[in-house]
């Protein structure tokens, strides 16, 4: 590289020969310094990078495994942020929030005096959220023990989070007689959240299903003295509340970039249409949930336009159904579409089962929820009557998914911390803190095994023991895609393309991010499953 | 016009002013240097690292690889981009013309006012808007733009024009132009003040002539106001097509580039592509060709805008 020097000099030789004189040479002296200081500054700034990688590889791959209560020698604070377990003080917008995690906690600080939890306040939620992890990961600023769904930290940038296998084989010193701690999460979890190359980013432990929720008063009124149990009854339905309630869109959907419900059409639908094929899906055991899974099914066409059942048989479902939807379903609704039904703008709308507390809270008018109704052969091509989707659209993907940094992502870890971390993880994942502290939100199921859901939700925890068939045509495969996804169908619900058009530009999108993760993670060894 | 003569005889004076002992002040240098590093910093260390970046792929957060123009390529090919290019063609050229001629309008009208007062006063009410934040005007127009509880709508129910309502910023025909007419009635904000300013530096005597040789308000406008504004024209016009160029707050906020991709722009295509998709590198692209698009535009609005005080 060029001394400065010799770069000034050059700076001045080529203006000086071009006529420009200055008063004083020094001043373009001084700007071809400084021209010459910024590009050593980047380059600079890029070697450092370089070096940092190949350090916090090294220190990576070097940590060991050992975990276990004995062998704490940290002293400091561990930042944890357990989304909707936060113990935030109460607000206007949230006047109930849990407390239980604040006590664990404790409990946890009694056993390690040297070491403090301090909970991260709630930062952005939605789409803006997955934007301040990676800031943050850029910056090595992500906290000790932050939540990230399962499938998202799968296809993150590599080296951000620490794979917890070497972790999950040690035993928990918090449960009596346990051997590993991997023992203590249902198998079907795990199958379903490691990654393509076998790595656990996630400790996963709860359950999360969605629920479609209707305004008794409203149906009542409609002559509807039944929730409906097919696809076809929940349109009757959507016909008589039209009638019935002038003014009042009969469902609320919320089909913008910001939400997830895409997904989750997607997941009822392909799981429904794919069943007679699961076997071709389920690479690994996981029943196609997994990312490896996934993204095999693409290579190979599984997923893709060629096949009808990927999107163009519920896409026009979805055109028929959209007909009842609110009016500006394709923007998010200032409030979120939860507001839309506490204000009877909807007679009913299709969310997460978190959406019970905000609904009290809110104050929203009397209410009940059903399933999403089965999908029938009269529903569209393919439909299979003998097989209920309702539960694809939820699975371990709920408020207990907490990963952990590696030390470039998260500039304050170190091997003593990191197995300070772990440590509070495996003390959390005991039956009794897991089930103290999700039954006291109410809104998802424990499923530590020993763990018992509150009896209003005993129905999902049966789910949650065995593989959830939740085949979602890959679109979980990345937040961007499934936003990408989420615009096409929004072009064709609108009229804006054909639905060839919409459906060729999924697979487009599709086959993109697929070879963009494959690209991005070297390590996959995606070949041998394609021969 | 200032003679090369006359310019000479300046620098020879300013030599002489030197040679009678006056020093430079390097105290001056010192104070000047936090600035100038922070600028360094802040500013062109990250436009030189875009640049170099560009050449990359890059996710921001491992190291970078060199692929040479591939990222520009795929601008060229990406369908997505060419239509952020389309509608920031439109959305652009609405902008512009509204942004150069409503404010124009609304300073010739105030300053043309008889009374000083009521001048001054209509000057404030024009220009207290400034101090809302842009992100609680983006969320106010959100509102406004409500298909069920929204104001547009209810006001065009009320007054019988309930048949003109519609989902603003969620029909691809009205949602990008939806976006465009943000900030009606256009008057007030910088523009407003650059207009107002100029007109304020036409001298007295010139409007006095005018008057007197019996030149109608129109003719006035067209015939002085206009091309003594030349200079104003042209600053607008260049920070109208930066402005446009750099759009990412006011799609991201309402429309997040829906539906589909009717609102998408190159500067929201930007910002998804490095923080959404983690594609820095590409993102950088992007952003490079905007610069260029950015330079170019103003090259030629320099060259061929011709204002009263080129060429002196």
């Amino acid at each position: 590289m060029l001394s400065t020097a010799r770069y000034e000099n050059m700076i001045v030789h080529y203006f000086g020969k071009r006529g420009y004189r200055m008063k004083s040479k020094k001043c373009l002296k001084i700007g071809a310094a400084v021209l010459a200081a910024m590009m050593a500054l980047s380059v600079g700034m890029t070697g450092c990078q370089k070096a940092e990688n190949a350090s916090s590889t090294t220190s990576a791959s070097g940590s060991t495994a050992s975990g276990g209560s004995a062998s704490i020698t940290y002293k400091g604070t561990i930042n944890f942020y357990p989304q909707a377990y936060n113990p935030v003080a109460p607000t206007q917008d949230n006047p109930n929030p849990p407390t239980k995690f604040k006590e664990v906690a404790a409990d946890y600080q009694k056993l390690h005096p040297d070491i403090k939890i301090s909970f991260v306040a709630n930062p952005p939620a939605g789409t803006d959220y997955e934007t301040w992890l990676k800031t943050k990961a850029a910056g090595g600023q992500v906290p000790d023990l932050v939540w990230e769904q399962a499938p998202n930290a799968n296809t993150s940038a590599s080296g951000i989070w620490t794979d917890l296998v070497p972790f999950m084989n040690k035993a928990n010193p918090y449960v009596e007689g346990n051997k590993q701690w991997i023992d203590l999460f249902p198998k079907a979890v795990i199958n379903q959240i490691k990654d393509v190359s076998g790595k656990i980013y996630v400790i996963d432990a709860d359950y999360v299903d969605t629920l479609i929720f209707y305004n008794k008063a409203m149906f009542q009124k409609a002559g509807i003295t039944e929730t409906p149990k097919t696809w076809e009854e929940m349109i009757e339905d959507c016909k008589k509340l039209k009638q019935a309630n002038p003014g009042v869109a009969p469902m609320g959907i919320d089909m913008s970039t910001s939400n997830t419900v895409y997904s989750w059409f997607a997941r009822v639908f392909n799981s429904n249409l794919y069943y007679k094929d699961i076997d071709k899906i389920d690479i690994d055991g996981s029943k196609g949930n997994s990312t490896l899974s996934k993204i095999v099914a693409v290579k190979k066409g599984i997923y893709g336009a060629s096949d009808p059942r990927w999107c163009t048989e519920w896409f026009q479902v979805m055109k028929d159904f959209s007909q009842y939807w609110q009016p500006g379903y394709s923007t998010a609704p200032q409030g979120g579409i939860i507001m839309s039904f506490v204000n009877k703008k909807v007679a009913m709308y299709y969310d997460g089962t978190w959406a019970n507390k905000s609904l009290k809270d809110d104050k929203a008018p009397d209410f009940g929820s059903f399933p999403v109704p089965q999908i029938t052969a009269n529903t569209c091509k393919g439909g299979n009557d003998s097989i209920n989707t309702a539960g694809a659209a939820g699975g371990p993907y709920a408020a207990w998914q907490y990963a952990i940094p590696t030390k470039k992502a998260d500039n304050s870890m170190t091997d003593e911390k990191l197995q300070a971390v772990v440590d509070f993880a495996m003390f959390t994942t005991t039956p009794e803190n897991n089930e103290k502290v999700c039954n006291e939100l109410g809104e998802f199921i424990p499923t530590i095994v020993g763990a018992k859901p509150p009896e209003s939700l005993s129905g999902m925890a049966e789910a949650a023991q065995h593989e959830l068939l939740a085949l979602d045509g890959a679109c979980n495969l990345s937040m961007p895609l499934q936003q990408s996804l989420t615009r096409e169908l929004q072009q064709y619900l609108l009229g804006k393309k054909t639905l060839e058009q919409a459906v060729q530009a999924c697979d487009q999108v599709t086959k993109k991010e697929v070879d963009q993760q494959i690209k991005q993670h070297p390590d996959w060894d995606i070949d041998k499953y394609l021969k | 016009m200032v003679s090369t003569k006359s310019i000479n005889s300046f620098r020879r004076e300013d030599k002489t002013l030197k040679s009678k002992g006056e020093k430079s002040q390097p105290i001056a240098y010192l104070l000047l240097l936090p600035t100038f590093l922070f600028l360094i910093v802040f500013s062109y260390t990250p436009a030189v690292q875009a640049i170099l970046y560009s050449f990359t792929d890059w996710d921001g957060f491992n190291a970078p690889s060199f692929i040479g123009f591939d990222n520009f390529i795929e601008v060229f090919q990406d369908p997505v981009m060419l239509q952020s290019f389309e509608n920031l063609l439109i959305w652009t050229g609405i902008t512009l013309v509204i942004g150069l001629i409503v404010p124009f309008i609304g300073a010739e009208l105030i300053f043309h006012l008889k009374s000083k007062g009521s001048q001054y006063w209509y000057r404030v009410l024009f220009v207290i808007p400034m101090v809302i934040p842009g992100m609680v005007t983006l969320l106010i127009w959100g509102f406004i733009y409500e298909p069920n509880i929204g104001l547009l709508n209810n006001f065009l129910r009320v007054i019988g024009l309930g048949h003109m309502t519609n989902d603003w910023l969620s029909n691809p025909g009205t949602a990008l132009f939806s976006l465009a007419f943000i900030g009606f009635p256009w008057i007030s904000g910088l523009n407003f003040l650059i207009y107002y300013a100029g007109l304020q530096n036409i001298s007295e005597s010139i409007l006095e002539s005018a008057m007197l040789d019996g030149c109608k308000t129109l003719t006035r406008v067209f015939r002085i106001d206009i091309p003594l504004l030349r200079g104003q024209f042209k600053l607008l016009l260049i920070l109208g097509l930066i402005g446009g160029l750099q759009n990412v707050t006011t799609p991201l906020v309402l429309t997040n580039g829906g539906p589909g991709y009717d609102t998408y722009v190159p500067g929201l295509y930007m910002y998804v592509s490095a923080f959404q998709q983690s594609r820095f590198g590409y993102a950088m692209a992007i952003s490079i060709i905007l610069f260029l698009i950015t330079i170019l535009l103003t090259v030629i609005n320099l060259k061929f805008v011709k204002t009263d005080t080129d060429g002196m």
